[in-house]
């Protein structure tokens, strides 16, 4: 007994539907279009939204980059791309972000800017911003028909109150198109800036919520914030206040991941955009930065 | 160094799935490799559970899940799930009439006597949970005689197929409402090809509790036994048996037996209310059913229900009432996978975590240090 | 040119859902449609969409007859139906659903039969979502009234409906975000 392999795992009804779902999702900018979701052989939070989008879209010829918290070699990035390599043949891929056509990615957007011709696929594992304020669903759908998030705003302002600052770190509540508010899945407030008139399409998927939705390209997307507390990314600032760089390529203007070194006991910096990081390296070929 | 962690994960994985396979086959030299067979047969209740929460009646795959997966009830119903995503739908069945069901066993808690009578079948509601030591050491011949005399001393030809429903007679006095037979032929809402958009009707709900993990349906059900909630039920009849499944022939269109599955059902009597038509007062019913054989599921189900519809016509007033709690909450394969999913890399979303708390940190040392 | 049937290959259908996306995503986009030889891209649009959980409208017959057992869709009248199939050169004659506030999912795409989406009488100028600008289009067959009705269906977003004009080898997309203006 083996299982039935066809091309992209998924029944044909099943990738119609989220094709459907996919064009109502880019016709609505940032609007949670509810899909049935069939189970995927792998875990319900591993990915399987964004898996089924990937699945419905991607055919022979096309180059595919999968990323989990930026780099292409962690395990959850090994095991997806495996499964579409085993499911989809003729389908290439790539770790390189500009060569690929599709990539999948959980938590990051890559710091190389896409382009009009590239589609990135979100992870995402909470759809919903306005879960935090109405737990119903049925209440929340009619909250974002109407486009009202006072509610949301009422909580960042809260925060202002009680820290001074607005402490939502990822997920940022973010508005496309001046109406929908969308939870962008759980990439870094870095991130966000780049959703704003995208030259890609941004499609995002919740597997086990069973939601599509979109950011589609030349499209608004705005943090949410106030006039004396701006949307603000990650600083990356040293005790001097000087903006850290990546301890391998020197880069100071990317996302970084903080390690201890397991040798000196330091905090060492490095580009979380493992491929961004190998062409900065490249291109400067710069000396190690030690952190100070 | 500790940043060359995430990479090499690809070796990783297959490094852990080469222990795993190691563990399932540790016992040593005279180990014998567990046969679909002894699954189906010897952890009868297991398999019934995986192939209920699988939500595919495919008794030898659910078996081989159940192998596949250690043991794991959630990975075994979690595999089963996952290959029902690529097998097609060819045909739907007309609706079936558990009236028809081959019984094993069947009680009521309602009535001392019953038309066809009580039947306690196999159970272990009345056994003692004392440890039965000879098992350890069980002699393959004891072992194959049990059931090879099973039949000897049993006249087959006197044990009736079927039983007549004892919520027939509580229609017949008019304390239940009578079948809605119009309603009967409405297509039910299918959970695997429509998303649920709530409020959702309760062929739904029924679908999705039938598809429930165990554990989940009985705390939810317990809560509201419990006292967070007031169905109160009375089982009205518990059957467990053997259903037979039709399907129109292809060319003459008569629905045809094509098999059975083995189910579990549940009819609980909850208490009474007022007809809004002003008609007389009733007793209400909850229902509960479930592939295999596994009372609980199906009786705590069956509470559910009638929770559920208790919160659908007077508002949720407790968890239990609230279908998009009980439903959103109540399959496994989804709160497993999310629970597991915690397990993976989170370093960025830590990364910008560390950077607010940072921030706020400075902040109030600033202000304090004013 | 394909040989018959292969707008019904999963294939084709990817190729052509990836055309889809693409014009919608970039209204005023003309994505060309892999289509059968002698049946109109509409055909190869609707097989690349619809199946037996949907239902079409199509009050001007303008669907073969052979295709519908293949499409599986189920019929509906244009003012319940999922997808309507309409002729672009005669004013809607209809009201499509626009869903509702909570759900604005759950209103119709139309699929508009025109003469050229490369060239005509028609000129306008688009703006909004997916569109770098603006972005010029000219079309042929069209009936202005089209555009009147549309501008009714979408004023009160998120409610509205979502156009896919094809002609006989190609489809441009309006989005219900989609401002358009005549020039």
């Amino acid at each position: 007994m083996s299982l039935a392999q066809q091309f992209g795992f998924l029944d044909e009804y099943a990738k119609k539907e989220i094709r459907r779902t996919s064009l109502k999702a880019v016709a609505i900018p940032g609007y949670q279009v509810p899909y049935s979701s069939r189970e995927m052989p792998m875990g319900r939070g591993f990915g399987t939204g964004g898996l089924q989008l990937t699945l419905a879209l991607i055919g022979e010829g096309e180059v595919l980059k999968v990323i989990d918290q930026g780099s292409d070699d962690s395990v959850n990035a090994v095991n997806l791309r495996a499964f579409i390599e085993m499911t989809c043949p003729g389908v290439g891929t790539t770790r390189v972000t500009g060569e690929a056509d599709l990539i999948q990615s959980r938590h990051r957007i890559p710091e190389k800017p896409l382009r009009e011709d590239q589609l990135l696929v979100l992870q995402v594992p909470y759809p919903d911003p306005l879960v935090v304020v109405e737990a119903s669903e049925e209440k929340r759908k009619q909250l974002h028909g109407e486009a009202d998030y006072s509610r949301l705003l009422v909580k960042l302002y809260e925060d202002i109150v009680k820290f001074d600052e607005i402490t939502i770190s990822h997920r940022y509540p973010t508005r496309i198109n001046d109406h929908y508010v969308i939870d962008p899945s759980p990439i870094p407030r870095w991130d966000v800036p780049k959703l704003h008139m995208s030259k890609a399409l941004v499609l995002l998927g919740a597997g086990r919520e069973k939601k599509i939705y979109a950011v589609p390209p030349y499209t608004k997307a705005e943090p949410l914030a106030f006039e004396d507390k701006p949307f603000r990314v990650e600083a990356f600032l040293d005790e001097r206040g000087r903006r850290r760089a990546c301890a391998r390529c020197g880069c100071d203007s990317s996302f970084l991941d903080e390690y201890v070194d397991s040798n000196s006991g330091h905090q060492v910096y490095r580009c979380s955009d493992a491929d961004w990081c190998d062409e900065q390296l490249t291109r400067r070929s710069a000396p190690e930065v030690i952190n100070g | 160094m500790a940043y060359v962690a995430i990479k090499g994960g690809g070796q990783a994985i297959e490094g852990s799935k080469a222990v795993l396979e190691y563990l399932r086959t540790r016992q040593g030299e005279c180990a014998q490799p567990l046969q679909a067979d002894t699954i189906q047969n010897q952890l009868r209740l297991l398999h019934g559970r995986v192939l209920s929460e699988g939500g595919v009646y495919h008794p030898r795959l659910a078996s081989l899940a159940i192998k596949q997966a250690q043991g794991d009830s959630l990975e075994a119903a979690f595999i089963l799930r996952a290959y029902r995503s690529t097998v097609p739908r060819l045909a739907e069945t007309d609706l079936l009439d558990t009236r028809n069901m081959r019984i094993t066993r069947r009680i009521s808690s309602a009535f001392k006597d019953i038309p066809g009578g009580q039947m306690l079948g196999a159970t272990t509601d009345y056994h003692l949970r004392l440890m039965r030591m000879e098992l350890l050491n069980e002699s393959p011949e004891r072992f194959r005689a049990v059931s090879g005399e099973w039949f000897k001393d049993l006249n087959v030809d006197e044990i009736p197929d079927t039983f007549p429903k004892v919520l027939q007679q509580l229609r017949r006095d008019g304390l239940l409402a009578p079948l809605d037979e119009q309603r009967a032929q409405q297509t039910p809402f299918d959970i695997t090809r429509e998303p649920m958009i709530f409020p959702v009707p309760r062929s739904a709900a029924l679908a999705t509790l039938a598809r429930g993990e165990q554990g989940s349906l009985l705390a939810i059900a317990y809560s509201n036994m419990r006292g967070y909630g007031d169905v109160h039920p009375t089982v009205a009849e518990l059957r467990v048996g053997y259903l037979p499944v039709f399907l129109p022939h292809p060319i003459t269109g008569k629905p045809m037996e094509i098999g059975e599955v083995e189910l579990t059902e549940c009819e609980v009597v909850a208490m009474y209310e007022a007809d809004e038509e002003g008609g007389k007062p009733l007793f209400t019913l909850g229902y509960g059913a479930c592939f295999g054989h596994n009372e609980v599921k199906a009786i705590s189900m069956a509470i559910l229900d009638r929770s559920l519809q208790n919160g659908v016509q007077h508002g949720p007033g407790n968890p239990s009432e609230d279908p998009e709690f009980v439903l959103l909450h109540v399959d496994g394969i989804e709160s497993m996978g999310f629970c597991t999913h915690y397990k993976m890399p989170h370093y960025v979303t830590f990364q910008s975590d560390m950077d607010r708390l940072r921030a706020t940190q400075a902040k109030q040392s600033q202000e304090q240090g004013e | 040119m394909l040989e018959v049937s292969a707008i019904w290959t999963a294939q084709v259908q990817q190729q052509n859902y990836r055309a889809l996306l693409d014009a919608i995503s970039h209204p005023g986009w003309v994505k060309s449609i892999l289509h059968q030889a002698g049946s109109p891209a509409s055909t190869a649009v609707l097989a690349t969409l619809l199946d037996a959980e949907v239902s079409l409208a199509d009050p001007e017959g303008l669907l073969e007859a052979a295709d519908w057992p293949l499409l599986q869709a189920s019929t509906a009248a244009p003012e319940e139906a999922d997808y309507i199939l309409c002729m672009g050169s005669k004013a809607a004659q209809f009201q499509p659903r626009l869903g509702s506030l909570p759900s604005p999912e759950q209103s119709a795409t139309l699929i508009i039969c025109v003469d050229s989406l490369h060239e005509g009488e028609l000129k306008i100028s688009l703006e909004g979502p997916g569109v770098n600008g603006n972005a010029d289009c000219a079309i042929a067959g069209l009936h202005p009234d089209w555009l009147s009705q549309r501008e009714d269906w979408v004023c009160g977003y998120p409610l509205g409906v979502d156009l896919l004009l094809v002609d006989d080898s190609a489809v441009l997309a309006l989005p219900r975000t989609t401002r358009v203006e005549v020039v």
